[in-house]
C-alpha cells in the first residue's frame, strides 16, 4: 500500500512538473526567437492585418464585457439562465458554419426575404468584405457571451449583488449608477481572467476566420497560418514576425479595455447627478433574446440543411427529407468520429486524475513551489493566444527531432485541459469545508482509497463529472493543434468538420457540423449538476 | 405627525411574526423596538424602508406627512435605513462614499468629517477603518442623504463597550441635531435612548 502510494506520488509530480517544464521551455523558446526579430520591420509587413485585428478583436471584447455584464443582471434571479450551459458546448466551427448559413447571400435571411420580395436567391455562398467583418464580430460575440454571462452571475453572488442593490435602493442612487458605478467596477475584478481568455481566443480562434470567408487585409490568425503553410521550416522569421504582432496587438487591446473602464467610471463619476435612469435591464433582456434565438436558429440551420439532398432548395424548407448525408459521413469519418471522443475522454481522465490527486495529497506531498508554480503555468496557458504558444511548441518538437507526433500532439491537447480542470477543483477544494475533510481523513486514520470513494465523490461528484464533461468538451473542441502540431495526421473530428465545408457540399458540412455538437449536447444534457460553481 | 404605521403585520410562510403593528414618529422622536432574535425586528424596518423579502407576506398601512406611501419604491420614500451588517462600497475611499449620496451642500461631506473629527479619514478605503469610525460614517452618509426618517438596525453590535457610550452619544446628537425621527431596532436594554418611547415586540406578539 505504501509503495502504491509512492509510486503515484512520483507519477503525479512527473505528470505536473513535466506540462509546467514544457509550458516554460516553449514560452522560453518563443521569447528567445522574438528577440531575433525587427519589431518595427515587422508590424510595417503586417500593418493592414494589424489594424483590422486589433479593432475587430477591441471591439468584440468591448461588447463582450458590457453586454455580459448587463446579461448577468438581467439573469442573475432567473431560473432559465442553465440554458446557456447547453450553449456553451456549441462547437465554434459549427456555430460558424450556421452564422454563415444564415447571412450569406443565398442563406435563411435571404429566403425569409424571399417570401417577402419574390426575389430569387443567387446561388453561392459568401459573403461581402463589411458583412465579414460585422458578422465576425457578431458571431464571436454571441458565441463567447453564454461563457462570460455563466461566470458573471458567479461573481455577482461573490460581490453580494443584491445586498448593494438594497443599499443602493436605500440610498436613493438610480439603478444605471448602481449598475456602472458600484456594480461594475467590483464585478470587472473578479472576471479579468475570464475576460482575458476571451480576448485570447479571439487572437487564435481560426474558425470564424476560414468559415465566414477571407478579405483583404486578413486577421493576423490567418496570415500566421499561411505564413505556416508557406514557410514552415525554412524562413521562421516571417512566422515569428506575425507572432510579434499578434502579441502586441493583444497586448494593446487588454490596455485598451482597462482604460475603458477606467475612463468609463470617471466620467460617470463626474455626471452620476446628470445621468438619467437608462434601463439597463431591457437591454439585457433584448440580448439574452437575441443569444438565444441565434443559437436555436443556428442549430435549426444546421439541421435543416443537413437533411436536405441538394443545399439550394428554393424553400425555407426542403420537400424531402433525407439522411443519406449523415450516413456518407459516418461511412466516411466514423473513425475520426470515435478518435475524437476516446482521445479526448482518456486525456480528460488523465488529467482529472492527476488533479485529484493533487488536491486530495497535496498537504502530504507536495511543496508549496509546486502549486505556485503550476497556478502561474495554468495562467500563462490560458491568457497566451494557443497559436502563439503552438508554433513554438511545435518548433522544439523540430528542434528535438520528434519522429512519433502523436505523443507530442496529445501533450498539446491535455496541456489546455489542465487550466479549466485545475481552477475548478481549486475553487472546490481550497475551502474549509476541504481542509476540515482532510483533518477528518488524518484524525480517523481512513485509507486514501476509502476516504474517496466514501467521503470525497459522493459530496463532490457533480463537481467531478463536471471537471471531466468541462475537460472532454475542451479536448473535443480544439482545432488548431492538428494543423499547427499534428500536421493533420491526428485531426479530430472537429477539424473534419472544415474539410466537409471546404469540399463544397453545404449539405454534408451542415451534418458534419450537427453530429460535431451531439457527443457534448448530450453530456451537458445529462449532466444536471446546476449547483456547480464555475 | 411625520412617519404613521397603521396595523402592520407580517407573516413568514404560515408564521405569524408581527401582528398589528402601530407607531407614530414625529421629528426628534427616537423610538425603540425591542424584541428577542427572529422575532422580526429586521424585516419590519425593511417593510417601512420598502424593501419586501420572498416567502413573506406583509399587510396594513404606511403614511408619511399623511400621504399613504405603502406602495411608493425604496428610491421614493423619504426613509432611509443603516443595517446591522451595513457597509460602504470598497471600491470608493470615505469621501467619495460619501459624496456618492450626498444630497445636500456640495461641500457638506467635508463640512461633517472636520465637525466630527473625521477628516483625517476621507481618502482611506473602508477597509482600512475601525468598526467604531464605520458606524459614524455610516451615520454621516444617512445625514447626508437627508431623509427625514432613519431607520436604525441594530447599530451598535459589536462595537466594544469603551467605544459604545462614545458612538451611541454620537448616533442620538446628530440625529436630534439634525430634526430626524428614528426608529431604533434592538434587543439590548443599553442601547435604548429614551425609556418612555419604547415598543416591546415580544408582547405586541
Amino acid at each position: 500500500m505504501q509503495l502504491k502510494k509512492i509510486g503515484l506520488k512520483v507519477l503525479t509530480r512527473f505528470f505536473f512538473y513535466t506540462s509546467i517544464g514544457i509550458v516554460f521551455l516553449t514560452l522560453i523558446n518563443f521569447i528567445f526567437n522574438l528577440i531575433s526579430i525587427n519589431p518595427l520591420e515587422a508590424i510595417s509587413n503586417n500593418l493592414d492585418s494589424f489594424i483590422l485585428t486589433f479593432t475587430v478583436n477591441t471591439l468584440i471584447s468591448i461588447f463582450v464585457i458590457y453586454l455580459g455584464f448587463i446579461v448577468s443582471i438581467y439573469l442573475f434571479d432567473d431560473l432559465n439562465k442553465n440554458i446557456l450551459k447547453y450553449f456553451i458546448s456549441f462547437p465554434h466551427i459549427s456555430f460558424a458554419i450556421g452564422i454563415l448559413f444564415f447571412f450569406s447571400s443565398s442563406g435563411f435571411l435571404q429566403r425569409i426575404l424571399s417570401i417577402f420580395k419574390d426575389s430569387e436567391i443567387p446561388i453561392n455562398n459568401y459573403l461581402e468584405n463589411f458583412e465579414y467583418s460585422i458578422l465576425y464580430i457578431l458571431s464571436l460575440t454571441i458565441r463567447e457571451l453564454p461563457f462570460i454571462i455563466l461566470l458573471g452571475i458567479t461573481a455577482l453572488n461573490k460581490i453580494k449583488f443584491q445586498k448593494i442593490l438594497i443599499n443602493s435602493k436605500n440610498l436613493k442612487i438610480n439603478n444605471f449608477v448602481t449598475y456602472s458605478l458600484l456594480v461594475f467596477p467590483i464585478w470587472i475584478k473578479k472576471m479579468y481572467l475570464p475576460i482575458i481568455i476571451v480576448i485570447s481566443f479571439t487572437y487564435s480562434n481560426l474558425e470564424y476566420s476560414l468559415i465566414l470567408g477571407t478579405q483583404f487585409p486578413e486577421l493576423l490568425n490567418q496570415v500566421l497560418i499561411e505564413k505556416w503553410y508557406e514557410d514552415y521550416h525554412y524562413q521562421d522569421f516571417k512566422i515569428y514576425q506575425v507572432t510579434f504582432c499578434i502579441i502586441i496587438a493583444f497586448i494593446l487591446n487588454i490596455f485598451c479595455i482597462y482604460s475603458l473602464v477606467k475612463t468609463k467610471k470617471y466620467i460617470i463619476w463626474k455626471f452620476q447627478k446628470s445621468i438619467p435612469d437608462l434601463n439597463l435591464a431591457l437591454i439585457g433582456k433584448i440580448s439574452y433574446k437575441v443569444i438565444t434565438f441565434t443559437f436555436i436558429v443556428n442549430f435549426f440551420i444546421l439541421f435543416i440543411f443537413s437533411v436536405s439532398n441538394n443545399w439550394y432548395f428554393p424553400d425555407l424548407i426542403p420537400k424531402n427529407f433525407i439522411i443519406q448525408n449523415y450516413n456518407e459521413i459516418i461511412k466516411l469519418n466514423f473513425h475520426k468520429l470515435v478518435f475524437s471522443i476516446c482521445l479526448s475522454l482518456i486525456l480528460s481522465c488523465i488529467v482529472l486524475f492527476f488533479s485529484l490527486h493533487y488536491f486530495l495529497n497535496k498537504q502530504n506531498y507536495y511543496d508549496k513551489i509546486l502549486g505556485k508554480i503550476l497556478f502561474m503555468s495554468i495562467i500563462l496557458l490560458l491568457i497566451i493566444p494557443q497559436n502563439i504558444f503552438l508554433i513554438s511548441f511545435n518548433s522544439l518538437i523540430n528542434y528535438f527531432e520528434i519522429n512519433n507526433i502523436f505523443v507530442p500532439y496529445s501533450i498539446s491537447l491535455y496541456l489546455f485541459i489542465i487550466p479549466y480542470t485545475f481552477y475548478i477543483l481549486k475553487e472546490t477544494f481550497e475551502t474549509k469545508l476541504f481542509e476540515k475533510l482532510i483533518i477528518a481523513e488524518k484524525n480517523l486514520k481512513l485509507n486514501s482509497f476509502k476516504f474517496f470513494l466514501s467521503i470525497i465523490y459522493p459530496i463532490y461528484k457533480k463537481v467531478i463529472w463536471f471537471c471531466l464533461i468541462i475537460g472532454f468538451t475542451v479536448c473535443y473542441y480544439q482545432f488548431i493543434q492538428s494543423i499547427i502540431i499534428g500536421n493533420g495526421k491526428y485531426s479530430l473530428f472537429n477539424n473534419e468538420v472544415l474539410v466537409l465545408f471546404s469540399g463544397g457540399s453545404m449539405s454534408i458540412a451542415s451534418a458534419g457540423a450537427v453530429i460535431n455538437l451531439i457527443p457534448c449536447l448530450i453530456l451537458f444534457i445529462f449532466f444536471r449538476g446546476n449547483d456547480v460553481k464555475l | 405627525m411625520m412617519l404613521n404605521c397603521k396595523n402592520i403585520s407580517i407573516k413568514y410562510t404560515s408564521r405569524n411574526l408581527i401582528n398589528n403593528f402601530n407607531i407614530n414618529l414625529k421629528r426628534k422622536d427616537i423610538i425603540t423596538i425591542k424584541g428577542s432574535s427572529g422575532i422580526g425586528k429586521t424585516t419590519l424596518l425593511k417593510y417601512i424602508l420598502g424593501v419586501k423579502e420572498d416567502n413573506f407576506t406583509y399587510n396594513g398601512e404606511i403614511y408619511f406627512n399623511g400621504e399613504n406611501i405603502t406602495n411608493q419604491t425604496t428610491l421614493n420614500r423619504n426613509i432611509s435605513m443603516i443595517f446591522q451588517d451595513d457597509f460602504l462600497f470598497p471600491h470608493l475611499n470615505i469621501i467619495q462614499n460619501l459624496e456618492l449620496t450626498n444630497k445636500l451642500d456640495e461641500t457638506k461631506p467635508k463640512e461633517l468629517l472636520e465637525l466630527n473629527n473625521l477628516i483625517h479619514l476621507r481618502h482611506s478605503m473602508p477597509n482600512n477603518i475601525s468598526g467604531g469610525e464605520l458606524s459614524r460614517i455610516l451615520l454621516i452618509r444617512i445625514l447626508l442623504l437627508n431623509t427625514d426618517v432613519v431607520l436604525l438596525d441594530e447599530p451598535f453590535n459589536g462595537i466594544d463597550k469603551e467605544n459604545k457610550f462614545e458612538i451611541k452619544k454620537f448616533f442620538f446628537d446628530n440625529l436630534i441635531k439634525n430634526a430626524k425621527g428614528a426608529i431604533l431596532v434592538t434587543h439590548n436594554d443599553e442601547d435604548i435612548y429614551d425609556n418612555k418611547k419604547v415598543i416591546n415586540l415580544s408582547k405586541n406578539l
